[in-house]
């Protein structure tokens, strides 16, 4: 109902490139605040998903050994996409309420802000991607052609974070005890993504659900393509893109209902 | 005719106040399974409608609570209306609460950075009026000190020098300039009188009518969330000053009565 005068005039590819900007910037502040005040600021992006890989390493292979062969590398492409998914739907929850700042001007696009959270995260996680790349030759496998299809699946992942970062952005306005909830939520998630285990050691009518994971399969492409050096599956990865646009699109629609809400209740 | 700045229609909003905040689980349950609202909405706007040609400028006057803010925000798409629409267009720029788009802990320069390009400007455009702002608000010693910092008068000013420096068609002040010293004020004014002489439009919330007579044109007078004058300034804020004075002195003002009965109580 309400025309909110756009203020930034222009075709719709010149008012794309300014909200690229504004989302860079943001990006920029959301890294400013994160290690304000951090001796080691950035090298966290690196040594936190190290120091986790490390403990499931120890965990998996030395206290139960689970016997899946290289690893380290099995545990980085599960942990990296993981910790930008969980870490971006966690961040993400307190978005609207955690930048009340922009949230209160005149006009300002509040869908930016779950992308910055996405962006950032993502960020976070090509920082410690050399770490990958570091495992793949310490533990001998040659990197292979297939690590091209990378950007497919970042793309695929970025989709389905940015869908489900907007819902949950959305309902911690109305829902007060979202955080406690979605920490719960992304524990179970945690456990049901075989991260540090390999579905082909569960009984085949337990691991054919996993397909049902987004997660799941983007995890599966992310080792075809670095471990085996083989293309991810197609079919399973469609249907993933498929439902993350479903899922975008509820999402979108959920955001649009109750960003206004949060204003108001300023 | 030329398309009008602003068109406001109709406009209402409600809200529903909270009752006190649910001390026991089974209260919030209960509250969360009834369906039952407060039972009286403070009707905060009612039907309130007028136009803005583009190159007037337009006070808005009203005591505290009648409405003033609300108009503002709804204008500036902060919150929904329950009914009616706003229309605006141009470029807006707006000064509505102290330290609003101002993020505490980042310094004065990454603040006006980001508060720059959210008003609407290019990155290269930010770059190029970044020395003109800070020297318009007087902050040049201070620009890389955390906001938290920062004075009230501080605030207005990298608030007000970065919304005049955002080139706005549409100008929407609300009495925030009182807080900003004399000098300061002074600099204001002359750059509002400067922003009127280029004939764009400004909208101004203001309790000192001296100020509403010199910069504006037409003014509304407000209250209980409908307009209750709408015309040429100076006869607008005689009304409004003398009914004032009226309901100080205790007549028989419909308000006047509504005060009377609350002291009563």
């Amino acid at each position: 109902m309400i025309n909110a005068a756009k203020n930034t005039p222009g075709s719709p590819s010149h008012r794309l490139a300014y909200y690229w900007e504004v989302v860079q910037a943001l990006i920029g502040r959301d890294f400013a605040m994160r290690y304000k005040g951090s001796t080691l600021g950035l090298l966290w992006a690196v040594l936190s998903p190290l120091a986790m890989a490390a403990i499931l390493y120890v965990v998996f292979t030395r206290i139960v050994p689970l016997g899946i062969p290289h690893y380290s590398t099995y545990v980085f492409t599960g942990l990296l996409p993981w910790t930008w998914f969980s870490g971006s739907v966690l961040t993400g929850a307190a978005s609207l309420l955690s930048n009340r700042d922009l949230v209160r001007k005149p006009f300002f696009a509040k869908p930016v802000l779950p992308v910055v959270v996405v962006g950032t995260h993502f960020l976070l996680y090509m920082l410690a991607l050399p770490v990958l790349f570091g495992s793949l030759l310490v533990e001998g496998l040659a990197p292979t052609a297939t690590l091209l299809l990378l950007p497919i699946l970042w793309a695929v992942q970025a989709l389905l974070t940015l869908a489900v970062t907007m819902l949950v952005a959305a309902l911690s306005v109305i829902v007060p005890d979202m955080r406690h909830l979605l920490e719960i939520v992304l524990i179970l998630w945690f456990y049901l993504t075989p991260i540090f285990y390999d579905v082909r050691l569960l009984p085949a009518e337990t691991a054919r659900y996993f397909v049902l994971n987004p997660l799941a399969v983007i995890i599966k492409s992310h080792r075809d393509v670095s471990i085996a050096g083989l293309a991810p599956d197609w079919l399973a990865l469609g249907i993933t893109t498929a439902t993350a646009l479903i899922v975008f699109v509820l999402a979108y629609a959920v955001f649009r209902l109750f960003d206004d809400v949060f204003v108001e209740e300023l | 005719m030329s398309t009008p700045a602003l068109v406001v229609d109709n406009l209402s909003k409600w809200y529903w106040l909270q009752g006190p905040a649910p001390r026991t689980f089974q209260e919030s349950l209960r509250r969360l399974f009834s369906t039952a609202r407060s039972d009286q909405p403070l009707r905060s706007l009612s039907k309130v409608s007028f136009r803005v040609a583009p190159g007037e400028s337009l006070g808005i006057v009203g005591r505290n609570g009648a409405g003033k803010s609300t108009l503002l925000r709804l204008i500036c798409g902060l919150g929904r209306p329950t009914s009616g629409s706003v229309r605006l267009h141009g470029r807006v720029a707006a000064l509505l609460e102290l330290g609003a788009g101002f993020h505490p802990d980042l310094t004065g320069r990454q603040n006006l950075y980001v508060s720059a390009l959210v008003s609407g400007l290019r990155r290269k455009e930010v770059q190029a009026r970044f020395d003109e702002i800070v020297r318009f608000a007087e902050l040049a010693e201070f620009i890389d000190q955390p906001l938290r910092t920062y004075s009230a008068g501080m605030q207005v000013r990298l608030g007000f020098a970065v919304a005049i420096h955002v080139d706005p068609s549409v100008l929407i002040v609300d009495e925030a300039l009182a807080v900003g010293d004399y000098s300061f004020q002074q600099k204001c004014l002359d750059r509002i009188e400067h922003f009127r002489q280029a004939s764009k439009t400004l909208l101004l919330v203001s309790h000192d009518m001296s100020a509403v007579r010199r910069f504006c044109d037409r003014t509304i007078w407000l209250d209980h969330g409908k307009v209750v004058m709408d015309g040429p300034a100076e006869v607008v804020t005689r009304a409004y000053e003398s009914d004032d004075r009226t309901l100080m002195g205790g007549a028989a003002s419909p308000e006047a009565v509504t005060l009377d009965e609350l002291i009563a109580l």
